[in-house]
């Protein structure tokens, strides 16, 4: 049926011409250089003895930071911990998929929305971590805490524009004409919540001359956040408008042509809640991973993936520290409230 | 007659444990999805009420458009190929037959990524052909045009197989004669060729129609991005992202599923005179090519492989060795290291074996089924064996991501006593019953080139059921047997729709792992891995073939 010989040619000819191409290699300081996972801490968590058998613990990316915390606590454990790792709506989907049997122990997600969700649907189990009476004020209830968070940023290609705004208003000038783009409130919950955020703080009228500006001036409405700052990174766009700063932080560090800039009048610091089921089965080493991720050492972890550490006494290691940002609101528990009907009046106005 | 009666001597049971396998792997599936849209999952009401909003309307008639789409352009790339794969000396090119299958092999989304990248606003394309031509290619690319054409070389491979087979089978002595009687070349085309491919053709743009509906890699890539949505995308939604409805997900699902059935009730109604002859003719049609012919048949084969291979690869190629993304491509921005950083990955290695795996045993239940229901049912008319035998191509009609809520709907019910849920059984039978419909055609394609004289022939000189099996049979069969079976293979390895459905949590298969790659922004590693499945599948395909061309 076929001629392998022909095959064999061009495939070796293919690997050939690859090979000639071949002449960089990527940065594998750069990509790796978190990866130790803690070890420079001066304050190494200790683990209590005992704790054995297995946990799922179900992880919002981002991977790398999911990974380091699950080898250091396996270091220091006998636990194993199984890891699902997918985006905060997939997640939530799962556990109510296996509502009559649930399989997870340990959920950690990238929307405080999603985390009240789950509490009023009475899954969760009451914890509060050691630790976690240090963390930011309003990011903690009963059942779920904020780890970590990040800030919403403008995130600007710098081989793509010579301009560098400096607030969200800039972006309406005629140097940003068409160079825009923003994540889809409907699919990036954190697009969702600096719009909220904004009419909290400024009132519909100023918020929505803002967009008519921005819209007016061709910014474009796509896709969630990765898609967003990947369109800007590869130079299609120039500035992402309320982008997720711990991935353009990362892209920075890989020596992407990237700025961050956090708006000289606000913005948000989404904090990322961790909550322990109430039907695990292993409740004992779940709570010992909770721990472990609200000690000094777990949430330097964060710091060195370029989150925002829970803790008010971790330092961030990526861009300003969490009191230096001017926040457009801190009451979560509002945002997520009046979030979906802002949403609606938002797309209505501008993506119909 | 003789064998006839050979086979009703087969105990019965057999027919019936058969037929009872097959309504639970296919039946069963479908019935709850159908259940749960009237009466509703758990204690959330049916969601029918919903499928009259004017939106669903929108829904629905995006689909089918799309769709439509797709059968066109498949018909562009496939017909073409194939008029010139069984009637010029094109034919002797039998490498031609191996690039087709690459399209095929490509995880369905993994192309609309490298399409889009390629034709995104100041990418390759822009740098390549200038502004104008980029700005061509973004505009026509991101619209429902695009992603036709995206999915169009995907699914085309069905289309093109079957055509070829079919325009094989027209002996060059019929035309011979219709021309020596004085019949014009329209006249033969419209008294002979169009009748033989109608039934044939509208095969093919049944499984092309109903492939499209039902997979969602281009939708949740490139057609959300520009707003297009879809019945695939929508149930998509509705099971894996925040708020989850399944009572929502299982009505739209039976709307496309009773699209699926009106479709193949079209093409049954259309096929209805059956002219294909089957079986093979001793000397093949052939038009010779002049010096001019030759030229414009290979620029129509540049073509189509400039379309369905090339640029999706170049565009692959260079993403899974682009160190930064806001470089240009130049020679310092291009390594080799994205594909040793994959392969260390004990992810990355987990999902390829597991995928190979899974693929493996689901293809090989799939052709056990598909094998007994052709032996069983072959020249039987009896009701059970029709059953069987309709149920064995189902899901054909059925598409893919409808079997897939099926499976969740059926095997997460919390009345079973046992379930293959959340282990890696689910996904085994997942794929066999998405396979059986085209491992089952090809294993009876093959069994009715097999004359029951040979079979008669046997049970006259004295050999045992058994014996005329192992030894007349089965290896007439083979061909059509390992035919579906690695097309089957082909598909498991980078099948995505029951892969990302209904794997355990835990589970990595090839597909979903390159999804969730490049929603956390590693699109070099995601494209990597893309080429090194696809590399697999091309060598699994290469090895096969040439086995089974040493065995002839």
């Amino acid at each position: 049926m076929l001629s392998n010989k022909r095959i064999t040619l061009s495939a070796s000819m293919l690997i050939g011409a690859l090979a000639l191409a071949s002449c960089g290699s990527v940065a594998s300081s750069s990509r790796d250089q978190n990866s130790a996972g803690g070890t420079e801490s001066t304050q190494a968590w200790e683990a209590p003895d005992g704790l054995s058998g297995e946990i799922s613990y179900y992880s919002a990316n981002p991977q790398g930071l999911t990974d380091d915390l699950v080898a250091a606590f396996e270091e220091k454990t006998d636990v194993k911990v199984n890891v699902y790792a997918d985006t905060t709506g997939k997640i939530t989907a799962r556990l109510k998929a296996e509502e009559a049997n649930p399989q997870a122990d340990l959920v950690y997600m990238a929307s405080w929305d999603a985390a009240t969700e789950q509490s009023s649907a009475g899954t969760l189990a009451p914890y509060s971590p050691e630790g976690s009476d240090q963390v930011h004020e309003g990011w903690s209830t009963d059942e779920f805490i904020g780890r970590d968070g990040s800030a919403l940023a403008l995130v600007v290609n710098t081989n793509a524009t010579d301009a560098m705004p400096s607030d969200w208003s800039d972006l309406a000038d005629q140097e940003y004409k068409d160079q825009v783009i923003m994540p889809d409130p409907r699919e990036s919950g954190t697009a969702a919540d600096l719009i909220t955020a904004m009419v909290a703080q400024q009132g519909e009228e100023e918020t929505w001359k803002l967009f008519d500006n921005l819209f007016e001036n061709g910014m474009v409405v796509q896709g969630a956040n990765g898609p967003a700052l990947d369109t800007v990174t590869a130079g299609s766009k120039a500035v992402v408008f309320g982008g997720v700063d711990y991935s353009a932080y990362s892209a920075k560090d890989e020596g992407e042509a990237l700025e961050v800039v956090i708006p000289e009048s606000g913005t948000t610091v989404t904090p990322r809640p961790l909550m322990i089921l109430e039907s695990s089965d292993n409740a004992e080493a779940a709570q010992a991973f909770a721990d472990f991720m609200f000690s000094a050492q777990g949430q330097e972890v964060s710091a060195q993936r370029n989150m925002i550490p829970g803790r008010e006494d971790v330092p961030a290691q990526a861009g300003p520290q969490f009191e230096e940002i001017d926040q457009l609101a801190t009451d979560w528990n509002e945002i997520v409230e009046s979030s979906e009907g802002v949403t609606d009046e938002f797309v209505q106005r501008y993506l119909n | 007659m003789t064998a006839t009666k050979v086979r009703s001597s087969t105990p019965t049971w057999r027919t019936y444990a058969l037929l009872l396998s097959l309504l639970v792997l296919v039946a069963a599936p479908l019935l709850s999805v159908l259940l749960t849209a009237v009466f509703g999952y758990r204690d959330e009401p049916a969601a029918l009420a919903s499928l009259i909003e004017p939106g669903m309307l929108r829904v629905v008639g995006n689909t089918v458009w799309l769709s439509l789409l797709v059968v066109l352009f498949a018909t562009l790339l496939a017909a073409p190929l194939a008029l010139l794969m069984s009637w010029t000396s094109l034919r002797r090119h039998s490498w031609i037959d191996v690039v087709v299958m690459v399209p095929f092999m490509t995880p369905p989304f993994a192309a609309s990524m490298a399409w889009m990248d390629f034709t995104r606003l100041g990418g390759v394309a822009s740098m390549l052909f200038g502004d104008t031509v980029g700005q061509f290619g973004h505009d026509f690319i991101y619209s429902v045009w695009g992603m036709a054409l995206i999915m169009a070389c995907e699914q085309f491979t069905f289309l093109y197989l079957i055509l070829r087979t079919a325009l094989s089978t027209l002996p060059a002595s019929t035309l011979e004669m219709a021309s020596v009687v004085g019949a014009s070349p329209w006249h033969r085309a419209r008294s002979i060729i169009v009748p033989m491919l109608v039934g044939p053709y509208s095969l093919g743009v049944l499984i092309v129609f109903i492939r499209s509906a039902g997979e969602f890699g281009t939708p949740v890539t490139l057609g959300n991005a520009i707003g297009y949505q879809v019945l695939v995308s929508s149930i998509h939604q509705d099971v894996t992202v925040s708020p989850l409805s399944f009572s929502q997900a299982a009505a739209t699902s039976s709307v496309l599923f009773t699209l699926g059935v009106l479709i193949w009730g079209l093409q049954q109604w259309v096929s209805r005179k059956d002219l294909t002859s089957g079986g093979r003719v001793s000397r093949l049609y052939t038009v010779a090519l002049q010096a001019r012919g030759k030229i414009g048949a290979w620029l129509v084969v540049a073509g189509i492989f400039m379309v369905s291979v090339l640029i999706p690869y170049f565009s692959i190629v260079l993403g899974s060795m682009t160190i930064l993304r806001s470089e240009p491509p130049g020679l310092d921005n291009l390594t080799f290291d994205y594909f040793g950083i994959v392969l260390s990955k004990s992810s990355a290695q987990e999902a390829l074996t597991n995928s190979a795996f899974l693929g493996f045993a689901g293809a090989t239940l799939a052709v056990l089924l598909g094998l007994a229901v052709t032996l069983l049912t072959l020249r039987n008319p009896k009701k059970t064996a029709r059953t069987t035998d309709f149920l064995a191509i189902a899901p054909d009609t059925v598409p893919g991501i409808v079997m897939a809520v099926g499976f969740i709907l059926l095997w997460n019910a919390p009345w079973l006593p046992i379930t293959p849920y959340g282990t890696g059984w689910v996904l085994i039978l997942g794929y066999a019953g998405l396979f059986l419909p085209m491992v089952t055609q090809n294993i009876k394609t093959s069994a009715s080139a097999v004359s029951p004289t040979v079979l008669e022939a046997a049970s006259v000189a004295g050999a045992s059921t058994w014996h005329i099996f192992r030894r007349v049979q089965l290896p007439l069969m083979l061909p059509g047997i390992i035919a579906g079976w690695l097309l089957a293979l082909l598909i498991g390895f980078r099948e995505l729709v029951m892969s990302s459905l209904i794997r355990p949590a835990d589970m990595q298969l090839l597909s979903p792992w390159i999804m969730n790659v490049f929603d956390q922004g590693q699109r070099a590693e995601a494209m990597a891995m893309t080429l090194i499945g696809v590399l697999s599948s091309t060598l699994i395909l290469v090895l096969v073939t040439y086995w089974q061309r040493r065995r002839i």
